[in-house]
């Protein structure tokens, strides 16, 4: 099958249409979720000495009223490069097969007009969820890294040396938001996500196969198959 | 190409020299195709040649601690430190692992026997001391990300153009292989991103308040200790002092401009207290008068400032004096140069007589000098020994002085 006669139809049911559907979905949540996430705050700071934000892309911060050089952070933020490409990736994916899916049409070259869909638009919805997972683990082993390495090494408050004694300041009010929460007391849940995402992934990859070997036990590969020979044998 | 006698002459002509223009342009293409590939494999191992310690490497700049020299995405080209040395000034690469796949791009600024000090251009403090053999390259050039991306990214689009081109002809899609690909794609570019960069583990850079003690001096005469302190960032609001960590003193705090002066007053009883907390304790060996003991204690203070409190401890010192006792013909002086009033019994010995002619108590104040003329209370002219008894630090002690009466 060369690429440019890559139009072979196959029928989905419409339980594996909505299996297809729903791992569309869901690898777009997260995928949204990921680039929302990573522009929220994790942690907001207030007061004195040290008040700002930091969040995944981008942080501000100043300690004792002076801007803050965090090397930690800038790393951060180069590698969330990374979080926004499989994001964008996943995005794309799973909306063009979710469209395809929802505005496939009667064609007339398949038996009795079933709706059908190329197979080449199937292998997307896997490869949507597996990326959606990959970046997923991806935020959550860096916003772990934020969360229990680079935030605590902030001077919330305490005490200097200096010459003429301690100088203790006051202690700046920090508000940990949901995303911060993701590291500590909901950390199960991206964990749970991914691997949801996982399943579906190859759930949707095993109906793929399937629906591509069936035809082949029964036509051989797809190389000069007849379409409303193909998706007959499917429903039947 | 095969010729049918039943085509025309013309037409064969034509079919044969397409086909012969094709062939060339075929050729022609994949030549092109293999000198993009090998462009982008060279691109490739050149990046990845300081793994293996390569002479020349690429490297990638990824922070911003060495802006405004090198920005983020500037390509930096490195000759590695086998072949080249370095000294103070230049700009290294050293690496924190084995692979050296985090390395640091820094200026060194100091190198001192085996170990060489670097710093972020942009980074306000040096960094940890690195060894020697830690550093792997020596960066000589940089390209800027405006210069070399654009480069890149049409050599390697120019490649998956042409690609596309001459596989159309020749290679099939199987199913499964789009699916893979993108995934291998997305692991490539996350292998790219994440081999490039690496978490900077250095501590945060941050600007510390000075507060800086000017000076802390005691003024036993005038019974005040005396605080300087110098901070730009706070603005004085009150202070509270304790002596010897318990006792109340009442402070005066004035700032003047950065300079925040704080008096504490120190009550005259309370060196009282220390003279009988010595004296109680005993001094072990007292040579001949005169003598000073060295007395010191604390004063700790908190100074509240509007958005940070300073604790401080400061220690106050002076010394505990025997009085000075001078005469001056039939005068007899003595200077008491302490913090608190001394006792002292004063007799008048004559020699003539051999006996006690004249004795009396006296309290000589804080720095304060006492003045006994014995011209009137001297029984007859001659020459007297004056002798001045007092306790000192609790042990008994004595001066004497001659005294001539005319």
């Amino acid at each position: 099958m060369s690429l440019s006669s890559a139009e072979n139809l196959v029928v989905l049911s419409r339980q594996q249409a909505l299996i297809f559907i729903a791992t569309c979905l869901a690898s777009v949540a997260v995928a949204v979720f990921i680039v929302l996430a990573s522009v929220t705050p994790v942690a907001l700071f207030s007061g004195y000495p040290l008040a700002g934000y930091v969040t995944l892309v981008s942080s501000r911060l100043l300690v004792f009223e002076r801007p803050v050089v965090f090397r930690a952070l800038e790393s951060v933020s180069t590698i969330t490069l990374s979080l926004f490409i499989g994001s964008s990736l996943s995005i794309v994916l799973g909306t063009f097969v979710v469209a395809r899916l929802l505005l496939r049409r009667r064609r007339s070259e398949v038996s009795r007009g079933f709706a059908a869909i190329e197979y080449l638009y199937l292998e997307l919805a896997p490869v949507a969820s597996i990326i959606a997972m990959l970046t997923l683990t991806l935020f959550t082993a860096l916003l772990r890294v934020v969360v229990v390495d680079i935030i605590p090494a902030l001077p919330l408050g305490g005490c200097v040396e200096t010459t003429a004694g301690m100088l203790c300041t006051e202690r700046s009010k920090v508000l940990y938001t949901g995303v911060h929460s993701l590291a500590t007391t909901n950390r199960l849940l991206p964990f749970i996500a991914a691997l949801a995402l996982l399943i579906l992934s190859a759930l949707t990859m095993y109906i793929a196969v399937k629906l591509y070997s069936s035809a082949s036990k029964v036509y051989g590969p797809f190389q000069g198959t007849r379409l409303n020979d193909l998706s007959t044998a499917y429903i039947s | 190409m095969r010729y049918n006698p039943g085509d025309s002459l013309l037409k064969h002509g034509v079919d044969a020299m397409d086909s012969e223009t094709r062939s060339a342009e075929g050729v022609k293409g994949r030549k092109r195709l293999a000198l993009l590939y090998s462009l982008l494999i060279v691109i490739s191992v050149l990046f990845l040649c300081k793994v293996i310690s390569f002479p020349v490497a690429f490297m990638l700049v990824v922070g911003r601690s060495m802006e405004p020299t090198y920005r983020v995405g500037d390509l930096v080209i490195g000759v590695a430190t086998y072949l080249r040395g370095f000294s103070v000034g230049d700009v290294v690469v050293w690496c924190r692992d084995f692979w050296r796949t985090a390395c640091v791009v820094h200026r060194v600024v100091r190198v001192s026997g085996e170990y060489v000090v670097t710093q972020g251009d942009a980074n306000p403090g040096p960094d940890t001391p690195v060894l020697s053999s830690a550093v792997s390259y020596v960066v000589v050039a940089h390209v800027p990300a405006y210069v070399w991306l654009p480069l890149v990214v049409l050599a390697v689009g120019s490649t998956g153009y042409f690609s596309y081109r001459e596989s159309g002809k020749r290679l099939s899609v199987q199913p499964g292989l789009v699916a893979i690909a993108l995934v291998a794609t997305y692991i490539v570019i996350n292998a790219a991103i994440l081999g490039f960069t690496y978490i900077d583990n250095s501590p945060p850079f941050y600007y510390t308040p000075r507060v800086e003690l000017l000076s802390a001096h005691l003024d036993p005469v005038k019974m005040v200790y005396v605080v300087e302190i110098n901070t730009t960032e706070y603005s004085f609001v009150e202070a509270v002092c304790k002596l010897l960590g318990e006792i109340p003193a009442a402070v005066v705090g004035v700032a003047n401009g950065s300079i925040t002066r704080l008096s504490i007053h120190i009550p005259a009883e309370f060196f009282s207290y220390l003279w009988n907390r010595t004296s109680a304790r005993g001094v072990s060996f007292l040579p001949s008068p005169p003598v000073a003991v060295q007395e010191s204690f604390s004063i700790s203070c908190s100074v509240v400032f509007d958005k940070a409190t300073l604790s401080g401890n400061y220690i106050a010192a002076f010394s505990w004096r025997e009085p000075v006792v001078k005469s001056f013909n039939d005068t007899l002086i003595i200077e008491n140069v302490n913090p608190v009033p001394l006792v002292l019994r004063i007799e008048l010995f004559s020699k003539a007589r051999g006996s006690t002619v004249f004795a009396r108590e006296y309290r000589v104040e804080r720095f304060s000098t006492l003045a006994i003329d014995f011209s009137n209370v001297a029984p007859a002219p001659g020459d007297y020994d004056a002798r001045v008894y007092y306790t000192f630090l609790g042990v008994v002690r004595g001066q004497g002085a001659r005294i001539v009466i005319k």
